[in-house]
């Protein structure tokens, strides 16, 4: 049963090995030109709109 | 036939700057008790079919079933508010929920658990696009902020809390599917009676994997990953905790304190993201993840104290990832190509979280 995290951390560091790759490939986008993180506590197409929305007014 | 009372009356969409707060709570009550009941509801299915002798392979591909319904309601859900109005969709989706969870308890047989748990993920997918994009469309323009931090508030306590229902109740016998059954039809109590006018239709989401791509390969993979990860933690997760001599009151603090943890650390992650060029936070995190998920792998049997203490560390690190990668794809889209990119980007971790629990499942086996 241990095994299940090391299945996690396996594709965690997939990923971060994918996200060192990109790094190379493509600059990051500079602050001026991005917008705000906002926080999501689901995975849900409505609760991203709500979100954004609410962000976009905090502003 | 157009009283403010009858919801099936067209309604304006915005309401300008002013909230009303009597009209948006029976919204947040239900959600909060659809929450809690679906949140203890992904915990037990696991706890019990571990209980009853289900492998975990099974147990994966009960959890994977869960997505594929959940995938479902995202692409149709739209629709069917379209076609019936927003009330009637949920209650038939709270009706299909409650039926779900009693036939989990009437038949404890693999096919009908796969079957059903397929509904549940599609029924509870489809309840909440029906009272988010409500809240969305009904929330003030000047209020959302703090609707938001309300409806966060609700969805953090009730999914939390109804873990503990588990230990409670008990895994074992009928009352706990019975009680699960009882906040589905409960959730329907304060959103029917309610004098809430139903809101336009929510969009039909549209999907462009190839562009998203595009613009944003980190996000993609990291939508992907997320749900191969955490859609496995929440289905097959419980197994590990239960698995590892945890009690289940220890097993329903395990799972809080995972959310619970990726609740709190995504606020100083997301503000350093902000500052920072985000794969920097998006690198850090993955690689918090994957210590606490190498110290659950290694330290796992060494004290119920280290294994949740791993739990929240896993969760801090993990949950928040899914904000920073669409934060990220958010980096590279234009204005008009926001909801598309969150709508393609909530289909990948839904494909990812389809696979994932069936992975991790065989891995376990």
């Amino acid at each position: 049963m241990p095994a299940f995290f090391a299945y996690t951390s396996v594709l965690h560091g997939l990923f971060l090995a994918f996200v060192v790759f990109r790094m190379f490939r493509r600059a990051g986008v500079p602050r001026t030109a991005r917008g705000r993180f906002v926080a999501l506590l689901r995975t849900s197409p409505a609760f991203y709109q709500l979100a954004r929305r609410a962000r976009g007014k905090e502003r | 036939m157009s009283s403010p009372a009858d919801p099936s009356a067209p309604a304006p969409e915005t309401d300008g700057d002013r909230t009303d707060w009597v009209g948006l709570a029976p919204l947040i009550v239900s959600a909060g008790i659809l929450l809690a009941g679906n949140g203890l509801l992904v915990t037990l299915v696991a706890v019990r079919a571990n209980l009853e002798g289900f492998s975990a392979s099974l147990v994966g591909l009960v959890g994977a079933a869960y997505f594929a319904g959940f995938i479902a309601a995202c692409l149709v859900t739209p629709g069917l508010i379209l076609r019936a109005g927003h009330i009637r969709v949920f209650a038939a989706l709270a009706a299909l929920g409650a039926v779900s969870a009693l036939v989990l308890a009437l038949a404890i047989d693999p096919g009908v658990w796969l079957a059903s748990r397929a509904l549940t993920g599609f029924a509870f997918a489809g309840l909440a696009t029906v009272v988010e994009s409500w809240l969305n469309a009904r929330a003030g323009s000047g209020e959302r902020g703090r609707v938001l931090a309300i409806y966060r508030v609700v969805d953090l306590g009730c999914v939390t809390g109804g873990q503990f229902l588990l230990p409670w109740i008990g895994a074992e016998g009928f009352a706990i599917f019975a009680v699960v059954a009882i906040f589905f039809c409960l959730a329907l109590l304060p959103i029917s009676l309610s004098r809430q006018t139903s809101p336009a239709p929510p969009a039909s989401p549209r999907l462009d994997v190839a562009r998203i791509w595009t613009l944003s390969p980190v996000a993609c993979v990291g939508c992907i990953t997320i749900g191969l990860t955490n859609g496995a933690f929440r289905t097959v997760g419980p197994l590990y905790a239960q698995e590892t001599a945890l009690d289940l009151e220890q097993v329903a603090l395990f799972m809080s304190l995972a959310i619970a943890g990726g609740a709190l650390l995504q606020v100083p992650l997301g503000w350093l993201s902000d500052r920072l060029d985000r794969r920097w936070v998006l690198m850090l995190a993955t690689l918090g993840a994957a210590a606490a998920g190498l110290w659950l792998t290694a330290g796992g049997a060494v004290s119920p104290g280290a294994i949740l203490a791993g739990g929240f560390a896993f969760g801090a690190f993990a949950i928040p990832l899914y904000s920073l990668s669409i934060a990220h794809g958010n980096d590279h889209a234009g204005a008009a190509d926001r909801v598309e990119l969150s709508a393609t980007l909530i289909l990948m971790y839904a494909l990812g979280a389809s696979v994932g629990p069936l992975a991790a499942g065989q891995v376990m086996a």
